[in-house]
């Protein structure tokens, strides 16, 4: 409790000059120091930042789009949205996801911003976990990656519907019927009511606002991810490769690890050849949904348990559908 | 003035700064695969604007303070670049190959279509035509093929004994998603992890794997983009 009124207060210059001064010397430290240039510093470091990098203009965009829906969408769009039934919100929030061209990170703040103005948790749910596997992009490369074994349509098409059926399935198992029972409060909710004169400046606000909130815990799933990648070798789960079930599971694990951009998970799902197709699948449909750095930002976003709900319903669903989906084309 | 403004201008310039020098010096090819160059773009040109917007409203919202909480926040924001000035041009060695899997006993029917050109034979071609006599034939691999490869040494658990092995990494959309191919070198000399070789030969077949029987090794720096795609 001290701790929370502590962040709360307001930071003197002598908190910045502390942090400022922490931060010189971490950074002479890896300068001066043969610890910058041992081989699991510079592994952790490159994959750390290549993640961080490749996420956050993701995370931008979202935060773009989060932005324009609380500041230019009028009130009454909403409530037409919210008078809707659930049972048309759900599926049409997640066939939605098919115009959303970004991956997993952009769609956490949009699908904030969507519930917290009135559409309805589980059809915000649906959208934000549906969108990183349908959108068009996504698809794309899904063909591209396995088009050179000729399995293309079966694996975009398989992706697409274990995606979108896991999206409707974890938004009606998780989504409450109040946005206040599903997130977090944040201190900017409260910013309602923009004049015209000064809807330019709340845009770039909410958007600043978004950014740096989503983007901290970013970069510490980011790094967890990098941590997991750089201690953990891939091979521990060679052994169980053959059998369907296991896997599935370990190539759902290897997707929460890698943490991997969802435009680009086809290129390195297909790369694992000693695994059946269906597992394959589980680790695309899987991925996007929950991963290390996924975790964070759900955290931040959402209240308690929803990274514990969410992979209780993603498991049973993702691994029977690759079961399926095994027994239907990979025979 | 609006210091809690001002912090935040700060924070987003930063990144946004990040962002310019990464696509400016190049340097974005060691974090990011071709098809994500764009994003260091799309980020120094949005965080900029932002940047921009919020130091022309300094003098708004009255003198504004942030709190201990949100400065340690942007604090965190500002992690991995400072971590890129700490370690400035790290790479992706042997270690990380190690630990990253390229498909080691593949199905048959899970090898892809060629990918070389007559005449440039790849890390990629020469793992694939291990796994199957179709692709060999498909990009003209046979016993006696003459190759011409840039790479760095690593030395795999499952390599053949007495040798080592050239190993690129190919790059989708960042080095995250890196997957490491890698070709045994049948050499009398070995050398150490991650010193980068150029090495012209001929492949021979053994016990049905592909490796180099080398003509020529010579010692080179590593590349500016350490990245095939």
């Amino acid at each position: 409790m001290a701790g929370q009124l502590a962040l709360r207060r307001p930071a003197s210059a002598r908190h910045v000059l502390t942090l400022a001064l922490i931060a010189s010397g971490l950074v002479a430290l890896g300068r001066l120091s043969v610890a910058g240039s041992t081989p699991e510093v510079e592994t952790f470091v490159l994959i750390f930042t290549s993640i961080v990098v490749e996420a956050l203009p993701f995370v931008l965009l979202g935060a773009l789009v989060s932005a324009l829906i609380e500041v230019y969408v009028p009130d009454r769009v909403f409530h037409r949205i919210a008078a809707l039934p659930v049972g048309l919100q759900l599926p049409a929030a997640a066939f939605g996801g098919l115009a959303f061209p970004v991956c997993e990170c952009g769609s956490v703040p949009v699908a904030r911003r969507l519930i917290s103005r009135g559409m309805h948790p589980s059809a915000g749910l649906a959208f934000m976990l549906a969108s990183p596997i349908l959108n068009p992009i996504v698809l794309a490369s899904t063909v591209v990656a396995y088009s050179g074994r000729g399995l293309a349509l079966e694996m975009t098409v398989g992706r697409a519907a274990l995606g979108l059926l896991l999206a409707m399935a974890a938004g009606w198992a998780i989504g409450t019927d109040q946005a206040r029972d599903l997130l977090r409060p944040r201190p900017d909710d409260e910013l309602h009511g923009h004049d015209d004169t000064n809807k330019r400046v709340a845009f770039v606000e909410h958007l600043a606002g978004d950014f740096f909130f989503m983007g901290r815990f970013v970069v510490v799933g980011s790094a967890l991810a990098a941590l997991l990648q750089t201690a953990i070798p891939q091979s521990l789960v060679g052994g169980v490769a053959r059998t369907p079930i296991l896997g599935s599971l370990a190539l759902m694990g290897i997707a929460y690890v890698l943490s991997l951009c969802s435009e680009a998970d086809a290129f390195v799902a297909v790369s694992f050849t000693q695994f059946p197709l269906g597992s394959q699948l589980a680790f695309l449909v899987f991925g996007p949904v929950v991963d290390a750095k996924l975790s964070f930002l759900y955290g931040a976003t959402f209240r308690r348990r929803f990274v514990t709900r969410l992979v209780i319903v993603a498991i049973p669903v993702v691994l029977a559908g690759s079961l399926w989906f095994e027994a239907l084309v990979a025979r | 003035m609006n210091v809690r403004r001002l912090v935040r201008a700060s924070a987003l310039g930063l990144w946004a700064a990040f962002f310019w020098w990464l696509a400016i010096s190049g340097e974005m090819t060691r974090y990011l695969g071709p098809r994500t160059y764009w994003v260091a773009w799309f980020g120094a040109i949005v965080l900029s604007g932002a940047a921009l917007v919020h130091i022309a409203t300094l003098r708004a919202g009255g003198s504004n303070r942030p709190t201990a909480g949100e400065v340690a926040g942007l604090a965190l924001l500002l992690v991995p670049v400072l971590a890129v000035i700490a370690v400035p041009e790290p790479d992706l060695g042997a270690l990380a190959a190690g630990r990253k899997t390229s498909g080691i006993g593949s199905l048959s029917s899970s090898i892809p279509q060629p990918a070389a050109k007559p005449g440039q034979i790849g890390f990629s071609d020469i793992f694939y035509a291990s796994e199957s006599s179709e692709y060999a034939t498909a990009v003209g691999i046979v016993d006696g093929t003459p190759v011409d490869l840039t790479g760095f040494v690593t030395h795999p658990k499952r390599g053949p004994a007495g040798t080592f092995s050239l190993t690129r990494f190919y790059v989708s959309c960042c080095a995250a998603d890196a997957i490491p191919y890698s070709v045994a070198i049948d050499a009398a000399e070995d050398h150490v992890d991650d010193t980068w070789l150029r090495i012209e030969g001929v492949l021979r077949e053994r016990a049905g794997d592909f490796v180099i029987e080398p003509s020529n090794i010579k010692e080179v720096g590593s590349p500016k983009n350490p990245y095939l795609y």
